[in-house]
């Protein structure tokens, strides 16, 4: 009798334990990037470099080869709040595809909005045109990940012009 | 000498005051409650200017006519639930010389690919002063937790390179202006 009421109520918990997490998300929804963020969130914008047509630092998503594209990255820890800085992170880099990692510097805020690390990457003259599925990834010290992917919208996402 | 050295003392600890309130009111928080991604793009239905030939571009330079759309997901420190319409008490964007803007939850994208976050969009006054200004997106969470980012952005006369100028010369129907706060 008793594994049955066990069962029973190992049942219940878990009907519970589904139903509490659906309720965390409307159906129908789908959140970007995910419905949680677990352990770091990293957020990133593409800027242009020194050299641009469109002068330093203009926010855009479309470069000709030959152009530099700068990253702007903000991560932080979820669970603290804390906004990670150099001794927070074992590695932060941009991979790009058929590119090395772009390595990612620290730098400390002077503003609440601004980005804490920065990366750039020279689009080379034989580079592909079109669309270029960057990911941003950290790792903390504490063995935390986190990682930036951009959003879904075809041109909005970073684009690789002749 | 007395005197004029009380009112040296006085004069240096007030200095000393006055500089260490605006180093900690310029400080940056080394702690957020409410963490937020935003950008800007070019939107599809500009009322008093010319369509660019692609919509939607990351870009914070606008002309006066053009739509610019606030593109804004988050998260909340500790849970790290993603902000929604589920815990989001209200959004909005606060624009220099403007009646601040509903942030709007809702899908974007392909039909294939929709994901949701938060957007809003404005199109840039006919009047409205050329030059840098910043925005600021606001988030209050229902667990009365307080998100914000400054977002700068450009309005200028005329765009610079070709391949972002709009396809037809001829502007669209006059802008009204929007309502001043």
């Amino acid at each position: 009798m008793r594994p049955k009421i066990a069962v029973l109520v190992a049942g219940v918990v878990a009907v519970t334990a589904v139903t509490a997490t659906a309720l965390a998300v409307t159906p129908g929804e789908t959140p970007f990037p995910s419905p949680t963020i677990e352990s770091v969130f990293v957020s990133t914008q593409t800027v242009t470099g020194p050299s641009s047509q469109l002068g330093e630092g203009v926010l855009s998503n479309y470069y000709p080869r030959g152009a530099t594209v700068v990253f702007k990255v903000f991560a932080a820890d979820v669970k603290s709040g804390r906004i990670l800085t150099a001794d927070d992170v074992k590695y932060a880099y941009v991979a790009i595809p058929n590119q090395s990692n772009v390595k990612l510097s620290y730098t400390a805020q002077v503003t609440r909005s601004d980005p804490t690390w920065l990366g750039t990457w020279t689009v080379p003259a034989d580079y592909p045109t079109g669309l270029v599925d960057f990911a941003v990834r950290f790792r903390t010290t504490g063995k935390q990940f986190g990682n930036f992917t951009q959003i879904p919208v075809a041109t909005s996402r970073l684009n690789v012009t002749k | 000498m007395k005197r004029l050295m009380l009112v040296a003392g006085l004069a240096a600890v007030a200095c000393v005051t006055v500089l260490s309130s605006v180093a900690q009111a310029a400080d940056p928080p080394q702690k957020l409650d409410v963490f937020l991604y935003v950008d800007t793009v070019n939107g599809s239905r500009p009322v008093g200017a010319a369509r660019r030939p692609i919509s939607c571009t990351q870009t914070n330079t606008f002309t006066r006519g053009e739509q610019l759309v606030f593109r804004v997901w988050g998260t909340q420190a500790g849970t790290g639930d993603i902000l929604s319409s589920e815990n989001v008490k209200y959004a909005y964007v606060s624009i220099p010389g403007l009646n601040n803007l509903k942030l709007n939850w809702g899908a974007h994208g392909a039909q294939s690919n929709r994901v949701w976050f938060w957007t809003s969009a404005l199109n840039v006054p006919a009047d409205y002063p050329l030059g840098d200004a910043v925005a600021r997106i606001v988030f209050k969470t229902e667990e009365g937790t307080f998100g914000r980012y400054d977002f700068a952005f450009t309005v200028v006369p005329v765009l610079k390179t070709a391949s972002l100028k709009a396809t037809s010369k001829k502007p669209a129907a006059k802008q009204k202006p929007a309502a001043r706060s």
